[in-house]
């Protein structure tokens, strides 16, 4: 464990020595972990499970399925440095896009494909904002979508590509010489659709955060993943799709609407084929919980790391996991916790292997005014938080005060992070960039403490909702509950409501709309829910519809999301 | 053998007793947007609430096209009809 200093705290974690790595270790750019001769075409890389069927990928089909999107990409004159933007269903052809478009310099980046639930007009015609951002580029989705791409947006400037052309294409391609420092993808994985922020990540960095992670894993020979993920989130994208590609530890890949509906099936595929990693956000332990009655057959006990990430995590879900699992193979040691941000391309903390999580127990009136103080005596009232773990090799963590200064350990303030795997900047977006990242820091808006030299995360700094595993910044969320016909702008509210038997927060939404009247209340909810699932994609939990005056506001004028949640609350007590 | 509304009254009961919306109206036309808490998370327990309440095995082809409650009770009275 590291030794800190006081009284800056901060913590870094030197080069881990004599662990074993997969070799050989791809280096430079991502392309040589598909060329080069590094990989056999033979080389199992993963089992894609989808509607019953069973598709076998090796890496020749990924390498060839990849040659075949980056000369129809060079055919159609995407260019070296074009970005790329990939909307298309859970499909091993989202492997192929992706590399095939890095295979020529371009810069692929996935978005979320849009569920039967939103209506395809607004949701194509949300994504304005960022083309008009980003002035020119690729988007590549199914032909029967192209109409809809077309007549929604405007796209001067932009090639809009039918998937289905690729698939018969045998086009040659020039292969881009790119540099280590070239950017390799965008990662889009925070804020509502026009709004979202490119995280953009050379190929440097991703190769030097895979390498450090899959040394804290201790990844070997015999490991495989095994991942409900879509690949447009970082935890999907990086740990279950490139993290398995680079270090040849075979992936298996279910497709995440089936495991919302049959969540056993995760479980089926760990033991059919003796699965060791699995990363989830917290939400999903408890939905598992809920949902698969284990049987005297289910075994899991091939897993090494149920990895819980990108929401906050709790130890009580934990509890209820190991409690219910049990019988099947699953122990303490086995559940760990990782800090993971697109930002640092993905995760800045992970908890020892083979060691059940640290716990702290601290004073909870300590801990509203930012101290973090252990509790002595088991009678004592206390909170319990869980240990994110120490920093991977090549990052270093430091809490910082309002002032950007280092705080002494205990004391809770913003998680900055440095080391030699952060992101380039946000794509086009310099100044956000400047806001975010300075003198080598990134400056995460999470709020957390170090103890003992392991980073705790206690909250946020500013008003992002984590909507399982999800980000959703509020103010973007209110914007677009503002522009529908009857709410009385400036006066809407998103806040985050934790759930307690769903393990993560939902979103509810309180809008004032004087001149409706109550009779009609209703309907306006339904808009309200649906505008936001069409422009956010998000089911937000509630919409309440309220007369003028409402919401309260702070002395200083604005709408407090703290007061308003905990009204919205006690009325909905009342109601009950 | 349950006719359509009787398996609308239980499937209605189940909904309302698995997001604890309490007495809200649910009918052929409501969808899961309509209903407070119904989300995709939601949705699975409702459908294992209903296999266990029917006693039918729900399959995730069907289930994944479902866009009414009418859908679902129509589903459940198919897979109910040889009883």
């Amino acid at each position: 464990m590291t030794t800190l200093l006081q009284p800056v705290v901060e913590v870094s974690r030197p080069e881990a020595s004599g662990v074993a790595r997969p070799e050989p270790f791809p280096e430079g750019t991502l392309q040589a972990a598909l060329g080069g001769g590094a990989m056999a075409d033979q080389d199992l890389f993963c089992e894609f499970l989808q509607g019953g069927v069973h598709t076998t990928l090796r890496y020749g089909d990924l390498r060839r399925g990849a040659e075949r999107y980056a000369g129809f990409f060079q055919g159609r004159g995407v260019r070296r440095g074009e970005v790329v933007l990939i909307v298309l269903k859970h499909s091993p052809d989202l492997f192929s896009a992706f590399l095939g478009a890095m295979l020529i310099g371009a810069v692929p980046s996935f978005m979320p494909f849009p569920t039967s639930k939103q209506e395809p007009r607004l949701y194509w015609s949300s994504h304005q904002k960022l083309l008009d951002r980003m002035a020119t580029g690729t988007l590549l989705t199914y032909g029967e979508n192209l109409t809809a791409v077309a007549e929604c947006t405007r796209h001067e400037g932009w090639r809009l590509l039918g998937a289905e052309q690729a698939i018969d294409a045998q086009l040659p391609f020039v292969p881009a010489s790119v540099s280590p420092d070239q950017v390799a993808f965008l990662q889009h994985s925070s804020g509502t659709t026009g709004l979202k922020k490119g995280v953009a990540l050379t190929h440097r960095a991703v190769l030097r955060q895979v390498r450090s992670y899959a040394e804290r894993l201790q990844l070997r020979p015999g490991d495989r993943v095994v991942s409900w993920l879509p690949l447009y989130h970082d935890m999907g994208l990086i740990a279950c799709f490139l993290l398995p590609l680079i270090t040849r530890v075979p992936v298996v890949m279910m497709d995440p609407f089936e495991w919302v509906v049959s969540p056993g099936r995760l479980f089926e595929a760990i033991q059919r084929f003796r699965g060791t990693h699995c990363w989830q956000p917290n939400f999903a332990f408890h939905h598992l919980c809920r949902t698969v009655r284990p049987s005297p057959a289910l075994d899991l006990s091939s897993m090494r790391a149920w990895i819980n990430c990108s929401e906050p995590c709790r130890a009580e879900s934990f509890d209820l996991f190991a409690r219910r699992f049990a019988g099947a193979g699953v122990r303490a040691e086995h559940l760990q916790v990782c800090y993971a941000m697109a930002e640092t391309v993905f995760a800045v903390t992970q908890t020892e292997s083979d060691l059940p999580v640290r716990r702290l127990c601290v004073e909870p009136d300590a801990l509203r005014v930012g101290c973090a103080v252990p509790v002595e005596s088991d009678a004592a009232p206390s909170t319990v938080v869980l240990s994110t773990g120490t920093p991977i090799s090549g990052l270093s963590v430091q809490i910082r005060d309002d002032q950007g200064l280092p705080v002494t350990e205990g004391r809770i303030g913003e998680i900055c992070i440095a080391g030699d795997c952060l992101f380039d900047g946000y794509f086009l977006l310099p100044e956000e960039t400047h806001r975010k990242l300075r003198a080598g820091w990134y400056h995460s808006g999470d709020l957390g403490f170090l103890h003992d030299g392991l980073l705790y995360v206690t909250g946020r700094k500013n008003d992002l909702i984590i909507v399982h595993g999800r980000n959703y910044y509020a103010h973007e969320l209110e914007f677009l509950v503002n522009q529908v016909p009857g709410v009385q702008p400036g006066r809407t509210v998103a806040v985050g409501y934790f759930r307690s038997d769903v393990g993560s927060e939902e979103v509810v939404i309180i809008a004032e709309a004087p001149t409706i009247a109550d009779s009609t209340r209703n309907d306006l909810s339904q808009q309200i829910k649906q505008a936001l699932l069409d422009q956010a994609g998000l089911l937000v939990f509630d919409v309440h519809v309220v007369g003028a005056g409402w919401l309260n506001k702070t002395t200083s004028g604005k709408i407090s999301r703290v007061e308003n949640l905990a009204k919205y609350q006690a009325e909905r007590a009342q109601a009950a | 053998m349950m006719n359509s509304d009787e398996i609308l009254e239980k499937t209605a009961a189940i909904i309302r007793d698995t997001v604890r919306c309490g007495p809200v109206p649910i009918s052929r036309a409501t969808r899961a947007m309509d209903v407070r808490g119904w989300d995709s998370l939601s949705h699975t327990m409702i459908l294992i609430q209903l296999e266990d309440g029917f006693g039918i095995s729900l399959p995730m082809d069907r289930v994944l096209r479902l866009g009414t409650v009418g859908d679902l009770v129509e589903l459940i009275a198919e897979l109910t009809a040889d009883r």
